[in-house]
């Protein structure tokens, strides 16, 4: 069981996390579950040398977009377990999950996935969100190519499938036109029987909660809408996470996150006044620093045009 | 079969193809289709000898195109701006022996002739992954494009022809000599009183097993007596080139079979020199610091000098020189060549600038300095109305345009009486203030125009992103899942359960 559960590790690795964080074509493996989930990673690294070595380049690169860091500490049980969750999360999407005998697949997976993600402990400190980010801030990046080909006599479409050559084949002869389109994560179950596209997202949403950098930097996603979680307030409790905070928010569109901040602040209970306090001041302090920012990229923008006109 | 457009039609099937004001049918580009590469040639130098190839020089691209069949053939593709432009090169190309065709990008279909004077339109479209489909009312095909070939190497690998009537023609010649031979031939020139400027090339050897460089001596002779022309031309070790266009020069005595002065190719700054008889193009990248013959006259040095004493209470005679004046003058305005654009009047010039040609900008040059900015154009200055003009009256002396300079001294005269400066360009200003300026500051203006402007980096949103992370996007394939896909994941009520018991249960 051991070594199966250790294939299956590398398999992750490989199928789902080389992909999230390198790029190229993703393939989900079988569903883990809650509780497999949840085991998965206790002492466990990628065996593939070559392939540690390129995530641990690829993470540093993206943290080092927030942090001056040169070294990221390898993946811990959570964030394998965080991995597993989003494998589980994007099986959700699959047609094939379900058959006619199956239908409550979709039921049961997404139960145990939120199982999972309520279990799953937040970073334990600054270096562990940023580690935690830098290894999965590409998950909202994730598309999925939806085919519908065309021929004389018949059409047929394919969700993040490649149609197959009998169909492509004799282009000209048979007139055959595909039509290609991309499709971001959180519209991927639209058009799926068995699970609702907002039982989905909320999933979604809860599984960003396990990585709280990443749910502030996506603050101004247009779905699912940001709402603070214990992670996120956490996190900016803190002065360095709260700086880190910041400076992901300052790559989004400063209306944008704004907007998301004040709405998320408006869903805060009345009876929790700490915790509003502090997302109130984050917010205040966000409005402020992007106001400075923009000043500063003025006076730059300024000088040179200065310089021109004195030449 | 492609039909025929008819007048005010309105609607044509061939994607990319349009109207023109006149009716004709006709695309944003142009193409002309040759069977082979002499025929490319024939249609260079027919088009050549009555139109130049400046104007659409820059949107040329000569490809050679392979068909389904394996059949090679010669595409030449350039902006087809107006169907005065198609109709030139038509009617050359139909002489070439190649059709004509008009299209946007991909589709081009047969221009207009006398069977059909608004053009043809294509019934219906090839469907095909080719690069180039080409509908005639002969034939339609699709091609593949092979190779490019570049104008200017295509020039550079032309044969000169025997033309000795080249010999007869006036004007300046170019002289390049061999090692051994450059002295000589100048200490010729400067017993026979020959102006002449020269300089030393180099070439980088031809093998490992030579020396060193091979080193040549270019004269640049602005007349050739006729009685050194025989010797010149005949003399081993020798070559006289006819300046043909600016830095191009042809062997006396041959030809070459397309027309260099209508296509701009070949750098100013440099020299390039087209050897009859088989032999190799000499290219120079940049020519050599020039200087005259004079300097290389025959010194002779006396024993002693004969130093006249003055007496103090002499009278002294009466000194011939006079100052240089400027007059003004009568006489209607030649070879305006160059301008003084003064530093308060640099924001009118970057104000015209917006409104010039792309000839003129390319063409132009300027130099800039601490007073002001100076302007050189061969064909005349006036399309740039800013500053004050200046016409050449002698290879790098300029005087003010309506002026003439007093005493009415020949041009080379004042030119030595400055003191020859070599690779210095001389400005003699009204007020008889003379500024030179170096000859290698003077760039092109549209290179100054670009260098001028000022940018200041903006944070995008994404820049530090794609900057840093080029990678591609992430992309999930959905598959199969297998038999019992979910085989690891307990029912929801199950997980809460310990472990131990549910294995149990199992």
């Amino acid at each position: 069981m051991a070594e199966d559960l250790g294939e299956r590790c590398e398999e992750l690795a490989h199928e789902v996390l080389a992909p999230l964080v390198l790029g190229g074509p993703m393939r989900a493996v079988r569903p883990f579950g809650g509780r497999l989930g949840l085991s998965l990673g206790i002492q466990r690294e990628i065996v593939d040398l070559d392939l540690r070595s390129r995530l641990d380049v690829a993470r540093v690169r993206r943290a080092r977009l927030l942090a001056p860091i040169d070294a990221l500490p390898p993946l811990d049980e959570a964030d394998w377990a965080v991995l597993a969750a989003f494998n589980d999360l994007v099986q959700l999407t699959n047609q094939h999950l379900v058959t006619v005998f199956t239908r409550r697949n979709y039921a049961r997976l997404l139960g145990n996935l939120r199982w999972l993600c309520e279990r799953i402990p937040a970073p334990r400190d600054v270096l562990g969100a940023i580690s935690r980010h830098a290894t999965f801030c590409r998950a909202l990046e994730l598309v999925r190519t939806d085919s519908s080909v065309k021929w004389w006599t018949g059409s047929a479409s394919f969700r993040g499938e490649t149609p197959p050559t009998r169909l492509t084949a004799w282009k000209d002869l048979r007139r055959v036109e595909i039509d290609a389109k991309r499709i971001p994560l959180t519209e991927m179950t639209l058009g799926l029987k068995g699970i609702a596209s907002d039982d989905f997202n909320d999933a979604l949403s809860l599984w960003l909660t396990r990585t709280p950098l990443t749910d502030l930097a996506e603050a101004a996603r247009r779905a699912p809408l940001f709402s603070w979680s214990a992670s996120t307030l956490s996190l900016i409790a803190t002065t360095p996470g709260r700086s880190l905070a910041f400076r992901a928010l300052s790559r989004q569109p400063a209306e944008r996150v704004a907007s998301a901040l004040a709405r998320a602040n408006a869903q805060i209970p009345s009876a929790l006044d700490e915790a509003r306090e502090l997302a109130v001041g984050f917010t205040n302090e966000v409005a402020v620093g992007r106001l400075q920012l923009t000043e500063q990229h003025k006076g730059s923008d300024a000088e040179p045009r200065n310089r021109a006109s004195r030449r | 079969m492609l039909d025929r457009v008819a007048v005010h039609q309105t609607r044509l099937r061939t994607p990319g193809l349009g109207l023109d004001a006149k009716g004709v049918a006709l695309g944003a580009k142009g193409l002309v289709l040759l069977p082979s590469i002499d025929r490319l040639v024939a249609f260079l130098a027919l088009y050549t000898r009555q139109n130049s190839l400046a104007d659409f020089l820059r949107t040329l691209v000569v490809e050679v195109v392979r068909s389904k069949l394996g059949a090679r053939e010669v595409t030449i593709t350039f902006a087809g701006e107006s169907s005065d432009r198609m109709d030139r090169v038509a009617e050359v190309a139909r002489l070439a022996g190649g059709y004509t065709f008009t299209g946007t990008s991909r589709h081009f279909v047969q221009y207009r002739d006398a069977a059909a004077p608004f053009g043809y339109d294509i019934g219906q479209i090839t469907p095909s992954d080719a690069t180039l489909a080409l509908y005639h009312n002969a034939f339609s095909q699709t091609y593949d494009s092979e190779r490019k070939i570049e104008i200017r190497s295509l020039l550079l690998r032309l044969e000169p022809h025997v033309d000795p009537s080249t010999a007869r023609e006036p004007g300046p010649r170019w002289i390049c000599a061999e090692a051994g031979l450059g002295a000589a031939l100048i200490h010729y020139f400067v017993r026979s009183s020959v102006e002449a400027e020269v300089g030393v090339a180099e070439w980088p050897p031809e093998s490992s097993f030579d020396e060193g460089p091979v080193v040549r001596y270019i004269f640049r002779v602005p007349a050739v007596p006729d009685r050194m022309v025989p010797l010149l031309s005949s003399t081993p070790g020798l070559g006289v080139y006819l300046p043909i266009a600016p830095g191009a020069a042809v062997e006396v005595g041959y030809r070459h079979p397309v027309n260099l002065r209508a296509c701009p190719v070949f750098s100013e700054a440099g020299l390039v020199l087209f050897r009859g008889g088989g032999r190799d193009v000499l290219e120079l990248t940049k020519l050599p610091a020039l200087g005259d013959v004079g300097a290389f006259a025959r010194v002779e040095l006396r024993k002693e000098v004969a130093a006249s004493r003055v007496p103090d209470a002499a009278a002294r005679p009466p000194a011939v020189s006079i100052a240089l004046r400027l007059m003004p003058s009568t006489e209607p305005w030649r070879a305006v060549t160059a301008s003084w654009i003064r530093p308060e009047e640099m924001p009118l010039l970057r104000q015209v600038a917006y409104a010039l040609g792309p000839e003129t900008l390319r063409k132009a040059r300027i130099a800039l300095t601490k007073e002001g900015a100076y302007l050189r154009q061969p064909s005349g200055i006036e399309g740039i109305p800013v500053g004050e003009f200046f016409r050449e009256i002698r290879a790098g002396l300029y005087i003010p345009a309506g002026y003439d300079a007093v005493p009415t001294v020949a041009p080379d005269v004042l030119y030595r009486a400055l003191g020859s400066p070599s690779g210095q360009i001389i400005f003699i200003n009204r007020d008889g203030r003379t500024v030179g300026v170096p000859g290698d500051a003077f760039v092109p203006l549209e290179t100054a125009l670009l260098e001028a402007q000022e940018w200041a980096p903006l944070t995008g949103l994404s820049s530090g992103l794609t900057a840093a992370l080029s990678t591609e996007l992430p992309e999930i394939f959905l598959g199969g899942t297998g038999i019992r896909p979910l085989r690891d994941v307990p029912a929801v009520a199950e997980l809460d359960k310990p472990a131990a018991a549910i294995e149990k249960v199992s």
